[in-house]
């Protein structure tokens, strides 16, 4: 009895909450209450025009970690404010990946690596 | 009477074919769809969802793996559901365990899956990404596949088993490349 209950109740739910994630898909994310920063919304917002911001933002870096120049808050990866990285050791990182954290040589070209790490080593923990 | 069977049998399994078809059809969609949306969409670059755990990615190892042992426990009752378990006959309440336990996979699966899709997205940047991100798309198809199966009549007696033993191999899958990795290079995160 109890199971049944259980099983119509969680039918509901189910769908319901299939409903919501599939409109959160295209509504965004502050439907459900959690945040995002993508580099439409920095240019909006009036942060300057970074190619390494905006690279840092378009390849996700800010989901793993903390900058707080860009608005990052992520608690995967280490936080760069703390660890204040050179230029090059974020390039050699981000090019070969580390530990957990993948390889974007395929993914980010050359420029686009050498902007994000001058961009990461110039206002990592300011 | 031979020739009267072969005759009403005809239309009966021509419609089991079509639901079959019609199972096959949606999953199909369903994961192209996700698939297409992962690439389609522009990433999110700071997506924070919790629900309560320490940060993001806790949360999603924790759901993951809550939601492969509700699959277990899917596999395991309908093993003793189908009579393939010495335990005896099966008791009454398994049907609805069994559904129950279902749809809590499902759910606790959604904010995983959401966060990958906006966050992420459909990536390739290594076989692991591209497998998990074939696999993920690849679940929720199997998975709306095997709702309309479940739901259907006359289906062969092979198509449920087969549609819910491949979509528990997906999330297995899933869940190997992803939190089993995760695991694996900075140990199981407390909640």
């Amino acid at each position: 009895m109890i199971f049944r209950l259980l099983d119509r109740g969680l039918t509901l739910v189910c769908i319901a909450a299939a409903v919501v994630a599939v409109v959160a898909l295209f509504a965004g994310p502050s439907l459900i209450g959690a945040k995002k920063s993508t580099p439409a919304a920095a240019a909006k917002s009036g942060t300057p025009a970074d190619p390494g911001a905006a690279v840092f933002a378009s390849a996700g870096c800010g989901g793993c970690h903390t900058l707080k120049a860009a608005g990052a808050s992520g608690a995967i990866g280490p936080n760069l404010d703390q660890l204040r990285p050179d230029a090059a050791t974020v390039s050699a990182i981000v090019r070969s990946g580390g530990g957990p954290m993948p390889a974007f040589a395929g993914r980010l070209s050359d420029a686009q690596i050498t902007a994000v790490s001058a961009y990461v080593a110039s206002v990592a923990g300011r | 009477m031979g020739a009267s069977e072969s005759t009403e049998s005809l239309p009966q399994r021509d419609s089991a074919a079509s639901r079959l078809l019609l199972a096959g059809v949606l999953g199909a969609v369903v994961a192209l769809t996700l698939g297409i949306y992962g690439r389609a969409h522009d990433p999110a670059s700071d997506l924070t969802i919790t629900l309560g755990f320490t940060n993001t990615i806790t949360m999603k190892v924790w759901l993951a793996t809550i939601a492969l042992l509700f699959a277990v426990v899917q596999l395991m009752s309908a093993l003793w559901l189908y009579g393939r378990l010495p335990l005896g006959a099966a008791p009454s309440w398994l049907g609805t365990f069994h559904r129950v336990s279902g749809r809590l996979a499902f759910l606790v699966s959604l904010p995983v899956a959401y966060h990958c899709l906006y966050q992420l997205g459909f990536q390739h940047s290594s076989t692991r990404v591209l497998v998990h991100s074939i696999l993920g798309c690849a679940f929720y198809g199997a998975f709306a596949a095997k709702i309309v199966i479940v739901r259907s009549r006359g289906l062969p007696s092979f198509a449920l088993p087969i549609a819910g033993g491949l979509t528990f191999a997906l999330l297995v899958g899933v869940w190997l490349v992803s939190g089993l990795w995760f695991i694996n290079n900075s140990g199981f995160p407390s909640p």
